[in-house]
């Protein structure tokens, strides 16, 4: 699935039936490259996040949570953390290793199963997911290919 | 293919760890007079009212040198202060090679060094210099062989002197020939 594709798509406390917030946006991690947080659009002002572990089921329509109080708000999230809004690569450049400028995410196509990202996506071309080595604040940096 | 770039095109360049984050940007270059190298950089922070970092990054801390970014591993890449950028200034001559002579081993002085041409990717090195000659000419000179630094001059051997490029993009056929011809030299000897 594409991360543009999930957008916008309601989040679901199984608990209740209620609908908690919509998927806004991800964070991600390397090695190996998964999605580890959703950033969910709520009522009001700022964004809350969900672990990725804590996600039941990633539908065609919505997406499945079991317990609605781990979402927490991103203000309470620190730096460091990886569900942390500086992990979300979308709009962000990508860096080779060897400091090249490869144009700017667009999109990531991603498995909703397992959260594994297949490819990042830019204007012109589409990187494979075990090429990337971080994701922070300033840049997407992958591995230089020959 | 090997990319080259001068040096003077690093600055402002934004410093960038593999996770990344960018811990500044490069404000100056700091030469190291006795080899014709590169020391450090001095770094800014990044954004239009940071002021300086007061840390220094070593050359050899570099992950690499990009077009478009400086890459470290990570933040420990850089010093604890900027002391390693004060030192070539007490040293005699200076702390730079920049407005030194050019000089060829057998006496003839090709121009005053104006910049440094560094060759990026995985290993950085300085490759050669852009060099105004007497005729007010700005050229690139690549350096290879035995190459001698003082404050004074910078020694090269006299092949060197065949061996210029008008821009960058022509620099590497020129620094490549001058590899060649000085490999040739030294079979024959």
């Amino acid at each position: 699935m594409l991360i543009t594709k999930a957008q916008g798509k309601p989040v679901m406390d199984l608990a209740t039936a209620e609908t908690v917030g919509t998927v806004a946006a991800c964070t991600v991690t390397p090695s190996p490259a998964r999605i580890v947080g959703l950033r969910l659009r709520t009522r009001g002002r700022g964004h809350h996040t969900l672990e990725w572990t804590d996600v039941q089921s990633f539908g065609p329509d919505a997406v499945a949570v079991e317990e609605a109080t781990r979402i927490r708000d991103e203000k309470t999230i620190d730096r460091g953390d990886h569900a942390h809004p500086a992990h979300d690569p979308v709009g962000k450049a990508i860096l080779t290793e060897s400091g090249v400028n490869k144009g700017t995410v667009t999109d990531i196509e991603f498995d909703e199963r397992s959260g594994r990202i297949r490819q990042l996506l830019t204007d012109q071309e589409q990187i494979p997911g075990d090429e990337l080595l971080g994701v922070g604040s300033y840049a997407v940096v992958v591995t230089a290919s020959q | 293919m090997t990319a080259y770039m001068r040096a003077s095109e690093i600055a402002k360049k934004p410093v960038v760890t593999l996770a990344g984050d960018d811990l500044g940007q490069v404000k100056d270059l700091v030469f190291d007079a006795s080899t014709g190298s590169i020391r450090c950089f001095t770094l800014a922070g990044r954004g239009l009212l940071a002021g300086p970092l007061h840390r220094a990054l070593l050359w050899r801390n570099v992950h690499a040198l990009g077009p478009h970014a400086v890459m470290v591993r990570d933040e420990s890449a850089l010093e604890k202060d900027d002391r390693a950028a004060r030192f070539g200034a007490t040293e005699p001559g200076g702390g730079n090679v920049l407005g030194v002579a050019i000089t060829t081993r057998s006496g003839e002085r090709l121009g005053t060094v104006t910049d440094a041409v560094v060759e990026t990717g995985r290993t950085p090195v300085v490759a050669g210099y852009e060099i105004e000659t007497d005729e007010h000419r700005r050229v690139l000179l690549p350096v290879a062989g035995p190459v001698t630094v003082s404050g004074e001059r910078v020694l090269v051997p006299d092949a060197t002197a065949q061996y210029r490029a008008g821009d960058l993009s022509g620099f590497g056929t020129a620094a490549e020939s001058l590899r060649v011809r000085l490999q040739q030299d030294s079979h024959e000897e």
